[in-house]
């Protein structure tokens, strides 16, 4: 069962790779934003299907991302769990399962537009550190979705691709 | 002068006046048909706010050619992801006719939020809010490619997968057409 346990603390804040090229008294803004809890082995932090409007850091202990039947990957101490869903809220595709005694620091997306409306430059900050991981991940994806587009044409034989293909080019030419 | 009657979607609820203001705290300058702002390639730190003409983004194909990606106008707004990140320029940006842009580097945007500048927060908060819609359409895309390479297509993907072919303009849809052309 997951804890509420108090506030961020800003030397966890400094030691986040997200937040790192952050001003100090920006982090020392940020911190008291941030609610900690504890988690022990076991517990969720978050389930598939539950509403995602919350950027995740983990302080202390590791936890397991599990997607539909598989384990996906690992988080741990100053990694980021949903940096993008504090902007654009959706749905947890994975579930977050402590595989250790964990605190993990966490800010809602209406903890973030309060900050906005009394300070400012803070909320840009860790808006602008989000933006610019949001930006490394655009271009990553960019760049699969040009491979998968280029992909040679003899590993596109016999799937589903030739038929949809088939079916606009042809809407094309009827179009005009 | 330009036309102060240019608003800027990326500005957001800023009134016209407020948009102004804005503005006209920024450098501008004016540019021939056919000049080239940056290049492919190029560093890139700072965005530039159209105010007046038009600005064709291209950039070269594997084969040399140049490919269109769009045609800008005023109240379009050109690099603002090399503002939060800068990187190299991905486009070429060249004037198609006489064509006036504000400058705001990444320097000076941050100086601005550190003085609270609301047009500069607003600015930034819905160029992020754009960075974050554009990465879940590529995600969407990726997944339907994905289920289309992998046979895992329904009615529904194949649906939105045409729709994207159809849509999807300059070398993505070149490519996707080269597939059906080297049956």
């Amino acid at each position: 069962m997951s804890t509420p346990r108090g506030i961020g603390r800003v030397d966890t804040l400094v030691g986040c790779p997200l937040l790192t090229a952050l001003p100090l008294r920006v982090l020392q803004a940020l911190a008291p934003r941030f609610e900690a809890t504890e988690l022990d082995t076991g517990d969720l932090l978050f389930e598939i299907g539950g509403r995602s409007a919350s950027l995740f850091i983990v302080e202390k202990g590791d936890l397991e991302l599990e997607g539909p039947g598989k384990s996906v990957g690992r988080v741990s101490r100053g990694g980021v769990l949903c940096e993008e869903d504090v902007l654009r809220p959706g749905i947890h595709k994975t579930r977050a399962r402590a595989t250790s005694p964990s605190l993990v620091l966490s800010m809602d997306e209406q903890t973030l537009n309060n900050l906005w409306a009394i300070e400012p430059a803070s909320a840009a900050f860790l808006q602008l550190a989000i933006g610019s991981r949001l930006i490394t991940e655009l271009r990553r994806a960019n760049t699969q979705f040009v491979s998968l587009c280029e992909m040679p044409i003899d590993e596109v034989e016999n799937t589903g691709m030739r038929r949809i293909l088939k079916v606009s080019s042809d809407s094309d030419l009827e179009s005009g | 002068m330009p036309s102060m009657n240019t608003t800027f979607p990326l500005l957001g609820d800023l009134t016209a006046q407020e948009q102004q203001g804005f503005l006209r705290t920024l450098v501008q300058t004016r540019h021939e048909p056919e000049e080239i702002l940056f290049r492919e390639g190029d560093p890139g730190d700072y965005m530039l706010l159209i105010l007046e003409g038009n600005l064709r983004l291209s950039r070269l194909a594997p084969s040399a050619e140049e490919v269109r990606l769009a045609d800008l106008g005023p109240g379009d707004v050109v690099g603002e992801m090399a503002v939060l990140s800068p990187a190299p320029r991905s486009a070429t940006a060249t004037c198609l006719s006489e064509t006036t842009v504000a400058w705001l580097s990444r320097d000076n945007l941050l100086e601005r939020l550190v003085l609270e500048d609301r047009a500069a927060g607003i600015l930034l908060r819905l160029s992020t809010e754009q960075v974050s819609n554009r990465l879940a359409a590529v995600r969407t895309r990726i997944e339907l490619l994905r289920k289309a390479l992998s046979g895992e297509s329904s009615t529904e993907s194949d649906a939105e997968l045409e729709e994207l072919i159809r849509a999807e303009a300059g070398p993505i849809a070149e490519n996707l057409r080269k597939w059906l052309e080297s049956r």
